[in-house]
């Protein structure tokens, strides 16, 4: 078929179609993710343990519910805008946000290793913790993910890491109104691993569902 | 501002159509204008014409013409009509190229698990200016081997007796010397 005819092929069939808007998406994304925390809430009620936490070091779960809320919404913003076509600097972005997390991550929350690496782990809490991260990131994602299959991202896997990166984040952000733990490392490796494994994951299935 | 301006100065460099007026247009088209549309793809096939011409070899051109407008046209919603038409339609047709020659460099490392010899035609897939200019990334021990059997067409056997490697390194190298090559064309449009 020659491409004069393949125009008036295209052309022929071009129906209306509706402009996607950045901040039309941004805003879908924010009612679902606000219903998530309203079910989240209604679900568990307020944790007692959480209330205390407040009370002895309000100042640190504070920055917990920032630090991971604040990276949800900045993940999810460059993933939507990741999907323009000839959208540059994203990489250079999310490196610049995720190195400011951890700095404030590592100067705000407690380094100390007291009563062993065992006791500020926990893993018995840290397990139950990342898979509760990994199962309430999935509305987020799965929502990022209908809008990149739908989308046209020209840079896929960098796309699909961010998706899974906000997804992750707002999956942490949501859990942390549960949970009263504010030792980096065990947010370091339950919390943040949840958030990595959610991001990985997605950087290996969504570039492949992305049609173009 | 810069993205645009950097955007205007490749394509004047590269003797290329001027999109510019296509943006306005395009908002029409998502509108259902057929005849605006006709000619935002018009427009946009003479310029894919002349930027894949200087990247692909001329049996490729059309059908990664015929694949970009189709994916202009299956993603014309998501041009933003209120940014330049330019950069949106560049970063498609770029990804269009770079596709299509990851599609036939997959096809080809399949072939060459399989093969003894390699065809000659990596002049075929990438044009020649190009390839130059990318080939000077490689290392050049990857470099030698890709020049050797896709450039000169030598075969696998030839090619380890002319470097001294053996015949699966050789086939190692190929492949890594293709996966850094794209590589290194995604990295210099970024």
């Amino acid at each position: 078929m020659s491409n004069s005819d393949f125009i008036s092929g295209l052309a022929a069939t071009a129906t209306p179609v509706r402009p996607r808007r950045l901040y039309a998406d941004f805003a879908i994304l924010a009612a679902i993710a606000g219903l998530q925390i309203l079910g989240a809430s209604l679900l568990f009620g307020q944790s007692e343990a959480v209330g205390k936490a407040f009370m002895m070091d309000g100042a640190r779960m504070q920055l917990k519910f920032w630090l991971f809320g604040l990276s949800g919404a900045v993940f999810a913003g460059l993933a939507l805008w990741s999907l323009y076509p000839g959208t540059q600097r994203v990489s250079m972005i999310t490196l610049s946000v995720a190195a400011l997390v951890l700095l404030l991550a590592v100067i705000g929350f407690d380094r100390a290793l007291t009563g062993g690496v065992g006791q500020v782990l926990d893993p018995g809490h840290g397990i139950a913790c990342l898979i509760s991260v990994v199962s309430l990131s999935l509305p987020v994602t799965l929502i990022l993910s209908l809008f990149m299959v739908r989308g046209a991202s020209t840079q896929p896997n960098r796309t699909a890491f961010l998706v899974g990166l906000a997804g992750g984040s707002w999956g942490a952000f949501t859990y942390a109104l549960q949970c009263p733990f504010v030792g980096l490392w065990y947010l370091a490796l339950w919390y943040m691993g949840a958030v990595l494994l959610v991001a990985l994951a997605a950087r290996v299935i969504l570039p492949r569902l992305a049609s173009w | 501002m810069t993205v645009v301006h950097l955007e205007h100065i490749r394509q004047q460099r590269e003797g290329l159509i001027d999109l510019s007026p296509c943006g306005p247009l395009m908002a029409q088209a998502q509108k259902g204008d057929k005849r605006a549309y006709q000619e935002v793809l018009t427009q946009c096939q003479e310029w894919l014409k002349r930027y894949l011409g200087k990247r692909l070899s001329p049996d490729q051109v059309e059908d990664v013409i015929q694949e970009t407008l189709m994916a202009v046209h299956r993603k014309r919603h998501t041009y933003d009509p209120s940014r330049p038409f330019a950069p949106w339609f560049v970063a498609i047709a770029r990804f269009k190229w770079l596709d299509c020659l990851r599609a036939v460099y997959r096809q080809e490392d399949v072939e060459l698990k399989d093969e003894h010899g390699v065809e000659g035609h990596e002049e075929r897939v990438l044009s020649h200016i190009v390839l130059e200019r990318v080939m000077s990334h490689l290392p050049e021990a990857q470099a030698t081997v890709l020049k050797l059997a896709k450039i000169e067409g030598r075969s696998i056997e030839e090619i380890a007796q002319l470097t001294g490697q053996t015949a699966s390194l050789v086939k190692v190298n190929i492949h890594r010397a293709r996966k850094k090559l794209v590589k290194t064309l995604e990295k210099s449009y970024e």
